[in-house]
């Protein structure tokens, strides 16, 4: 991870040297309200460093973020779910001890990544001040979010939950970020989340020290609730412990597709909440990004050169934002399919699979459901969008909203086709190659113009090939390809996995 | 397809990678047979059984299950039930719930049958899956294969965990299952086991079947013990047939003999016997025999 961070950092920062982007231009867009939601406060984007953490600091942040939620529960409640804590525990080390083991070890990560990010700027010829100030901010917000996932793992007893809502509460704080940043009414709010004292330190302009206190004074707090939650716990069980003993429920068992429909549905409270929180904030942005525009003949020019095309409409904007959904709804279909695997190698599937059924059905039945599930955020995010526009006080048909979400699927399908692929051919890569994918995919088409990839490299990310719907007509020959592209990895995805050994 | 045997395997082969898991296997088990498959940990049964459930594709060879291919998991599926050594739940269903899941992908399970199995196995299905001991996880399993009233049960350690008494409600299901003429292959360690259940065993090592024979040939194969307390000089015995070697005792020898001990009674008519002991190999013995030796 550290890696990835100081080769993002880097090569933005350099090329902003090269691309001589004048301050003067950008000052204006950049001080918009939406693209201060989208990117966060420009403190002083004249300088490369200010710049590199206007343009990519909240992604970075995102990133970093992920990773401490996802490998703290991996480490602190997956390998506790899998029993390999029970040998350990049999040695004189209690949980406690054991914990905040994992802890150090992760926390030593977080500096890791600080220094390479701080590297990446002293590399890039930046000012020690601000390259240090902000190598620490981002180290102590990654602290922050391992600290979360430690005690989201003592609180919940299954890793899946523990990631989930750790998950949730990262995705709420950017949400009240962009909140924060896009109105000026609730700029107070700055001051409630990691990522608006990340912003606040001021790298590169004001530099300043302060917000490095709660920075510290948080993941501290939670680092030492997780280890003293930790020694009120059964081992295996969480604090919040739910019923051991339940009515069954025998509804959607009747056959594999009722089963993977319902195996799905805890996670889909989250991801279709998900959909509709970003609906409803973009859609709410949009008026005031819109009218801004609308009102700014200078700025429409510029955008237009930036690649953005024509967003002085509320259409027009739902549609630029339409690669954020594709993110969205892509990680959603990769991590439905991860369940699959995970049945397998747990062990699940050899029961399952000794009755009379196919691999190709039962495998049918979770990408159906996979499907489904995405479509039912796909419908919440159109609807959260439309509401947020109609909120805003301005007009769009539901049609048009709907519309701009639809749009993403054929990438969706892509990268559908793509993790069934892996999960025929490498299936032990699973849900890190197939989300890599997603992501690298995205990195590309993100940053790839900034520091002035070859368009030849840039058009193998299928997100440059997303069309501005609503605004931009339905581009029908790159979805066919995406959609075909996807169905053809599928098919050969599904041959695979009828032939391999399962695990 | 009627006369076809239960349980056909021709020249099965399983590779991974550099290791041979299994090497040119070739077995039939008919109708109403209780076939026990014994060997050490990593002799291939487990991977036999995962062949033969269309897990594992075969490197080479090929295994009918009733006669239908068994990459025809459709229809070979219909007649077999599968217990593995060590059962993995879906965590939050209940014990109720798995049961239900596993008997609708089934298709044709008898509900009063299961419910008298989960009363016979003494399980709580009630209970979410998760805080199910190992013990009770197998008994999930035993409950849903046994209430498929599957004619062949491949079985693959399928005890490991459950207490005494499970077990030996365990046995009276196997024995229950083979006086309806159902075939039951079983994988195991425990040798009380097989030798309460099974007619025929098979000994694996190291992937390839060394041995395959009733158990009471695989007896009289084997060394026995005889002890023989003489007065006077002992004769020598060791050219007689049947015996596989002599050691002195205080009182006069000790002779491993296999076969029929005939012969060295006649010899022994020469000389003065004034104690005979014998004792059988007992099957942990014999099984020591083919385990031992790894070269």
């Amino acid at each position: 991870m550290a890696v990835a961070l100081f080769g993002i950092v880097l090569s933005v920062v350099s090329s902003f040297a090269a691309s001589g982007v004048s301050a003067a231009s950008l000052g204006g867009f950049a001080a918009s309200p939406a693209v201060r939601a989208l990117y966060g406060v420009p403190y002083d984007i004249s300088s490369a460093g200010g710049f590199t953490v206007w343009r990519s600091g909240s992604f970075v942040l995102v990133i970093a973020g992920l990773w401490a939620v996802m490998a703290t529960t991996r480490v602190l409640r997956g390998e506790e779910e899998a029993g390999r804590f029970d040998l350990v525990l049999a040695a004189p080390v209690g949980l406690p001890r054991l914990v905040a083991g994992h802890l150090v070890v992760l926390s030593i990560a977080c500096v890791v990544a600080g220094v390479a990010v701080t590297t990446a700027f002293l590399v890039g010829g930046e000012p020690a001040t601000g390259s240090v100030l902000y190598g620490s901010a981002s180290s102590l917000f990654t602290l922050t979010f391992v600290g979360l996932g430690a005690v989201a793992s003592q609180l919940f007893g299954q890793r899946r939950r523990a990631a989930g809502i750790a998950g949730l509460v990262l995705g709420a704080t950017y949400v009240l970020r962009m909140l924060a940043d896009g109105s000026e009414g609730l700029s107070w709010a700055r001051w409630l989340t990691p990522f608006g004292w990340v912003a606040s330190v001021q790298a590169f302009a004001a530099d300043r020290w302060l917000p490095l206190v709660p920075l510290a004074l948080l993941p501290l707090a939670l680092l030492g609730a997780a280890v003293a939650l930790s020694a009120r716990r059964d081992l295996g069980d969480g604090v919040v412990h739910d019923a051991d003993v339940a009515e069954p429920r025998v509804l959607l068992l009747a056959g594999p597709v009722g089963f993977a429909w319902r195996q799905r549905l805890g996670g889909l409270a989250g991801w279709v909440g998900g959909a509709a929180m970003f609906g409803l904030v973009i859609g709410s942005i949009t008026v005031d990004f819109s009218e801004f525009l609308a009102s700014n003949l200078e700025m429409q020019k510029m955008m237009a050169r930036f690649g953005f095309g024509s967003m002085s409409t509320p259409a027009g904007f739902l549609g630029a934002m339409a690669g954020f959904l594709g993110v969205l709804f892509s990680l959603q279909a990769v991590s439905g399919l991860h369940l699959a695997w995970a049945d397998e190698q747990q062990g699940r599937l050899d029961l399952a699979l000794a009755q009379p059924v196919t691999r190709t059905r039962w495998l049918g039945a979770q990408v159906m459901a996979t499907t489904l599930a995405v479509l039912c955020a796909v419908l919440a995010s159109a609807v959260c969008a439309w509401l947020g526009v109609w909120v805003g006080g301005a007009d769009l048909a539901f049609t048009d909203s709907l519309a701009a979400s639809a749009n993403t699927l054929p990438l969706v399908a892509l990268f559908l086709g793509l993790a069934v692929l892996v999960h025929g051919v490498v299936p032990r890569a699973g849900v890190a190659a197939s989300g890599g994918l997603v992501l690298g995919a995205y990195l590309l088409s993100f940053l790839g113009p900034l520091i002035e990839l070859p368009s030849w490299l840039l058009d193998v990310s299928p997100f440059v090939h997303l069309a501005y719907v609503p605004a931009d007509p339905v581009d029908w020959a790159a979805s066919a390809v995406m959609a075909g592209l996807g169905i053809g990895a599928g098919a050969v995805g599904f041959v695979a996995y009828q032939r391999r050994d399962l695990a | 397809m009627d006369d076809a045997p239960a349980i056909r395997i021709e020249g099965l082969s399983k590779h991974f990678g550099d290791v041979v898991a299994l090497d040119d296997l070739t077995l039939t088990i008919d109708h109403g047979e209780v076939f026990g498959l014994l060997g050490p940990n990593g002799a291939g049964k487990s991977t036999l059984l995962r062949l033969l459930l269309g897990f594992l594709r075969p490197t080479a060879g090929h295994a009918w299950l009733n006669g239908v291919d068994v990459a025809d998991v459709h229809e070979a599926h219909r007649g077999v039930a599968y217990v593995p050594g060590d059962v993995s739940l879906w965590p939050k269903l209940t014990g109720a719930e798995c049961l239900d899941l596993l008997g609708n992908l089934h298709g044709a399970v008898d509900a009063p049958t299961r419910d008298a199995l989960i009363e016979r196995f003494a399980l709580d299905p009630s209970k979410r899956a998760r805080t199910y001991s190992k013990g009770n996880r197998q008994k999930v399993a035993l409950i849903a294969a046994f209430a498929t009233r599957a004619d062949v049960l491949l079985l693959d350690e399928p005890t490991s965990g459950l207490d005494p008494l499970m077990e030996q409600e365990f046995r009276h299901c196997v024995e229950q299952v083979r006086d309806q003429g159902h075939t039951v292959l079983l994988s195991s360690h425990i040798l009380a086991e097989v030798e309460q259940l099974c007619a025929r065993v098979g000994i694996l090592r190291q992937g390839r079947l060394v041995e395959v024979s009733g158990i009471d040939r695989l007896r009289d194969l084997h060394a026995g013990e005889l002890e023989v307390d003489i007065d006077g000089p002992p004769p020598d015995l060791s050219s007689v047939a049947g015996v596989e070697g002599v050691e002195r005792t205080p009182t006069g020898l000790r002779l491993q003999i296999t076969g029929p001990p005939g012969p060295v009674l006649a010899a022994l008519a020469e000389v003065d016997v004034t104690g005979l002991r014998s004792r059988e190999a007992s099957l942990e013995e014999i099984f020591l025999t083919y385990y031992g030796d790894s070269s």
